[in-house]
Formats: structure tokens, C-alpha cells, sequence
């Protein structure tokens, strides 16, 4: 039986001195902090249980909605995650597979990449300090939970404004398969800059009684008219694309090349949606009659399933796009074959590309 | 390399199942340790990252991928699961960097509690039954891990493990079950048999005098 106050209920109380009194020296012989004795204290809140992240979710929201407005509880809390945070110090070791972390630094710089793009494309005359704040909480929640955060503070100042306008630049993790991310976002901005220039010529010359006047123009409205829709219509697509390579459920596969040249690909897999996204450059075309397949090796199979193949264009780049049911986390392998035209139900060519999945 | 492998090949280190990205390059996402920072720089980094400068979320990441990956692969024993939190968890710090306020505690603390917090999420939402709690509880003969293994092999961790190690058994049984199995208070009052209140009681008495006992620590090294 522990010396505990035992109680029955969910209220905290405390307990005597003795075992689990609290008048023990610090192990550096040093005198305790102020806390004042436990038998004094009524605490309203389970601050240690909620630094240790031990409460049930109603205790846990009100706790936290206490800490947003009680400076008192706030501090009590802070100072109970430091106590916690010393706890990791006893976590054993673990290596961290170093391919992985590689991609998983890679993902994160490049969607960092991908939202400052964004953020200053939707965003140009934005003031600095709200550029990069992030969403505002709903409500409290502990921090890092899948719930809205309770951190309320504003952007700090430290947030300059110099800051937040460096130049983007996207950190290759590993320059050889350089994230293409900025590119294509930047062709997207480009291609709205063309939508948006077509359509605005389209409306004036609507509006122009000269223009409306002649068959030419109207001939040349038409033909403007149709770009534009088919400008749309890729936005649409490259607007999708975006938002399957940067979501959460995202991973990618980097695929290593087995030719002399230094062609590279890369897949985007959405393990929500089930998406797989591969982009290839520096491809060298396929033997004549033949054309590149795409395979996937789910874990606890080896038989590759075919989800499309493809030809690179002149540049020698290509992008693949296929939809394929797959659990999460059940990719194991990727790879490009070289193979007849039509593709083939199982790999039979050169390996040409291949990839761990994860 | 053979160019001519083919998904049929011999197994071996020319056939698909023996490709792997090359980790022999000397990176620093490749170092198991932190890499030497200190707090002040953590805090220029962070508020680089609140100015939308993601080469210094790289940077961070280089420092505290691994420490965070060790703690979260101890509490979910999977490797796949503690990635997708360390990769969770910078994500969550590049969205919220510009909400950090230095003043509730260091950047690490920050960190580390963005990091356990998605990890128990993740922990919880697993439903475990308690049989696998049982299968956990097995493990807590020693409770507290062999300092030779400890992240942060210095002084501070055992220092810091001393510290738990002077608490009735009770208390940091409680405290060890919470933090590094994961269960909440009635998860653990209910294996354990015992009042939630009991508890309760339990973990606030350890914190606090774990609280003491550490606050007395860094006065005393001051």
C-alpha cells in the first residue's frame, strides 16, 4: 500500500509527509524551490497529469482552456512540461533509419517550399506579420494533438519582416534527385499568370465595340475564348497535382537509376487518396517499339502490379499518374521497366528505374 | 550496377529487393546525436522558421530529428509510426513556429511536448486492449531504462534518472507508466487496480517533487 492520500474519486488531494512527502532535499543538496506544502494545496487543475498527457479529453480541454486565460495555471503547466521534457532524457537510444530520415527531411523542406509559394502567390501584398501566422486555434488542446493547438501568442516580433521575404529556395537533400517542387509550382503561378492575362484580353476585347465590329476579332475572341477554358482546365489539373504531392498523406519514393546517363524520378504517393504521382527527367527514350512501365510490389507479395506506362517527351521528362488501391505503409518496392509497346501484365525488360517504398 | 536487372533477377545486391538509398553520404540528417547547438541557437532557428525560412526548419531538423525519434519509437514500438510522427511533428513546428513564446519554456521542452502530444494521439487511437497493455507492462521490471542507453548520454540524464529513482516506488511507477507506456490515469488505475484519485495523487506528488528535485539540480549547477 503506497502512502498516498487514496481517494475514490477523480479529485486530486494531497498527500502527508513520508514517503510521498515532499520535503526531500534536491539530490544537489540544495534547497527546494518555493513550492508550498502539498497539504496546502487544492489544486483546481491535474496540471502533472496533463504535461504528462495522462488525462481523460473533457479534464484535458478544460485544463487547457483554464492555462489560455489563467497565467497561474499557464505557468504551472509550463513549468510541469519541462519536467516531462527532462523525462525523454531517459529514452533509450533508438537509431533513426537514415534513408528514411532523409526523405521524411526532404518532404518537409519541400512542402515548407511548396506553402511559401503559395503563401506569396495568393498573398503578394500581404502584410508581414500576418503572413505566416498559422490557422488560429478553435479551442485549447494540448499541443501537437491532432486538435487545433493552445498556443495563443501572437507572431512574435522576432518574425522580421526581411524574414519572412528571404528568396525561396528549396534544400536539396540530395542534389542529384533534386525535388522538382518549386519548379512546378512555379510553372503553375505562370500558367494563372497566362489564364489571367488571356482572359483579361478576352473581356476587353468583349467589351470593345471595335473589336465586336469585325469577324476577325470575333474569330480571335473564339480562339482566345478556347484557350482560355483549356488553360483553366490545366490549372485545374497542375491545382490537383499540387495538392496531392504536398498533402499529409503524402510520401515519395526516389527512384535510382540503373543508366549510365543521370536520369532521376520521383513518385508522390497519397496514401489517402490513393494517388501515385512519379516524375522522371533526363530520360533517355525507350528502344524503338518499346516503352517504360510502372510497377508497384505491395509488402507480402512479390508480384509487381502494373499502374501504367509512358513515354518521355523530348526533354526526356515525364510524368505518370495513376490511381491504385493500396493500404498505407504497404508499399515495398517501385520500379520502371523498359517494355513492348502496350506494356506487358508482368515486368519482363530492364530494370530502369527502382525505389523503396515505406 | 547492372543496368540490365530485371524485377525477375536473382536476389542479391543487383536485384530490386536489395536497392536502398545510398546512406553512406555524410549528411546531417544521418547523425544519431544532436548535433552541438545551443538553446539560444534553437531559438534563432525557430524564429527563422516563424519568418517562412525553410532551410532552418531543415536545420532544427537536423538537430532534433533523432531525439524525438527516439523518444516516440520507445513509447509506440513501431518504427513506421514514430517517422510519421517525427515528420508530424516538424510539420506541426513549421506551422506554429510563429506562435512559440520563449517565455513558457525552452525550444527543446517545445519540441519535445509537440512530439509525445502526436504520439499519444497516435498511441490512443490504436484502441489498445488489455492484453497489450499487459504485453507493455512486462517490460517494466526495470522501469526506467539503463543509463548506458540514454539519448543524451551526459551527466544531466542521470542526473535526471537519479532524481526519479529517489521516488517511492509507487509514485514513479505511476509517472513511468504514464510517460513511457503512454496510458492515461484511468487506463492506469484500472491495470493497476487502484482509485483514479490514488493516482492522480500519485503523479502530481511525483512531478512535483520530481519538479523540486530538478529546479534544485539547475540552481545548483548555476
Amino acid at each position: 500500500m503506497s502512502n498516498d492520500n487514496e481517494m475514490d474519486n477523480g479529485n486530486t488531494h494531497d498527500g502527508s509527509a513520508g514517503d510521498d512527502g515532499v520535503h526531500d532535499q534536491p539530490i544537489s543538496g540544495e534547497p527546494v524551490s518555493p513550492t508550498p506544502p502539498l497539504e496546502e494545496v487544492e489544486p483546481a487543475f491535474d496540471v502533472a497529469g496533463a504535461a504528462l498527457g495522462a488525462l481523460g479529453p473533457h479534464e484535458e480541454a478544460d485544463l487547457y482552456t483554464a492555462a489560455s486565460t489563467d497565467p497561474a495555471v499557464s505557468a504551472e503547466l509550463a513549468a510541469m512540461e519541462a519536467v516531462v521534457a527532462e523525462l525523454a532524457r531517459l529514452a533509450p537510444a533508438q537509431p533513426m533509419n537514415r534513408g528514411r530520415s532523409a526523405g521524411i527531411r526532404s518532404r518537409l523542406v519541400a512542402r515548407a517550399a511548396a506553402t511559401n509559394v503559395g503563401r506569396r502567390a495568393s498573398a503578394p501584398s500581404a502584410t508581414a506579420e500576418g503572413e505566416h501566422a498559422p490557422a488560429r486555434p478553435v479551442r485549447p488542446a494540448r499541443p501537437g494533438s491532432s486538435q487545433p493547438p493552445r498556443h495563443q501568442a501572437p507572431p512574435p516580433s522576432h518574425a522580421s519582416a526581411s524574414a519572412r521575404h528571404t528568396p525561396i529556395h528549396v534544400i536539396p537533400f540530395e542534389p542529384r534527385t533534386r525535388l522538382p517542387m518549386a519548379r512546378i509550382v512555379g510553372s503553375l503561378a505562370i500558367a494563372a499568370a497566362v489564364v489571367l492575362a488571356a482572359f483579361g484580353i478576352y473581356s476587353w476585347r468583349q467589351r470593345s465595340p471595335a473589336g465586336s465590329a469585325s469577324t476577325a476579332s470575333a474569330m480571335q475572341d473564339s480562339t482566345l475564348e478556347a484557350q482560355v477554358a483549356q488553360l483553366r482546365v490545366s490549372v485545374a489539373q497542375k491545382d490537383s497535382l499540387i495538392a496531392a504531392l504536398t498533402g499529409m498523406h503524402t510520401r515519395v519514393i526516389d527512384l535510382m537509376s540503373f543508366a549510365d546517363a543521370a536520369p532521376m524520378a520521383r513518385m508522390f504517393w497519397d496514401q489517402k487518396k490513393q494517388m501515385f504521382i512519379m516524375y522522371a527527367s533526363n530520360v533517355k527514350p525507350p528502344a524503338h517499339g518499346k516503352v517504360y512501365q510502372v510497377w508497384l510490389i505491395a509488402r507480402g507479395t512479390t508480384t509487381p502490379v502494373s499502374v501504367g506506362t509512358f513515354m518521355p517527351d523530348s526533354t526526356g521528362s515525364a510524368v505518370v499518374s495513376a490511381k491504385h488501391p493500396m493500404e498505407p505503409g504497404t508499399l515495398r518496392r517501385v520500379a520502371v521497366t523498359e517494355e513492348p509497346e502496350g506494356g506487358m501484365p508482368s515486368p519482363t525488360g530492364p530494370v530502369m528505374f527502382a525505389g523503396v517504398g515505406r | 550496377m547492372n543496368p540490365r536487372t530485371t524485377l525477375h533477377g536473382p536476389p542479391g545486391r543487383r536485384g530490386v529487393d536489395s536497392l536502398a538509398m545510398n546512406p553512406s553520404r555524410q549528411d546531417p540528417a544521418y547523425t544519431t546525436r544532436p548535433t552541438i547547438a545551443t538553446p539560444s541557437d534553437d531559438l534563432s532557428v525557430v524564429r527563422r522558421i516563424a519568418g517562412g525560412d525553410e532551410s532552418a526548419l531543415a536545420a532544427l531538423y537536423d538537430r532534433w530529428a533523432q531525439p524525438v525519434y527516439s523518444v516516440v519509437a520507445h513509447l509506440l514500438k513501431d518504427a513506421d509510426g514514430a517517422e510519421d510522427v517525427v515528420e508530424e511533428t516538424f510539420w506541426q513546428i513549421w506551422q506554429r513556429a510563429s506562435s512559440y513564446d520563449a517565455s513558457r519554456g525552452t525550444v527543446r521542452t517545445w519540441i519535445l511536448t509537440i512530439a509525445r502530444s502526436s504520439a499519444l494521439d497516435r498511441l490512443r487511437s490504436r484502441k489498445r486492449n488489455r492484453e497489450d497493455i499487459a504485453a507493455d507492462l512486462t517490460l517494466l521490471r526495470d522501469p526506467t531504462p539503463d543509463p548506458a542507453q540514454y539519448i543524451e548520454d551526459d551527466e544531466r540524464s542521470h542526473l535526471v534518472h537519479a532524481a526519479l529513482q529517489e521516488l517511492p516506488e509507487e509514485q514513479r511507477r505511476a509517472l513511468d507508466l504514464a510517460y513511457f507506456r503512454g496510458l492515461s490515469q484511468s487506463e492506469i488505475a484500472e491495470f493497476l487496480g487502484e482509485p483514479l484519485g490514488t493516482i492522480k495523487t500519485r503523479m502530481r506528488l511525483g512531478m512535483q517533487k520530481l519538479r523540486d528535485k530538478l529546479i534544485g539540480l539547475r540552481e545548483s549547477r548555476a
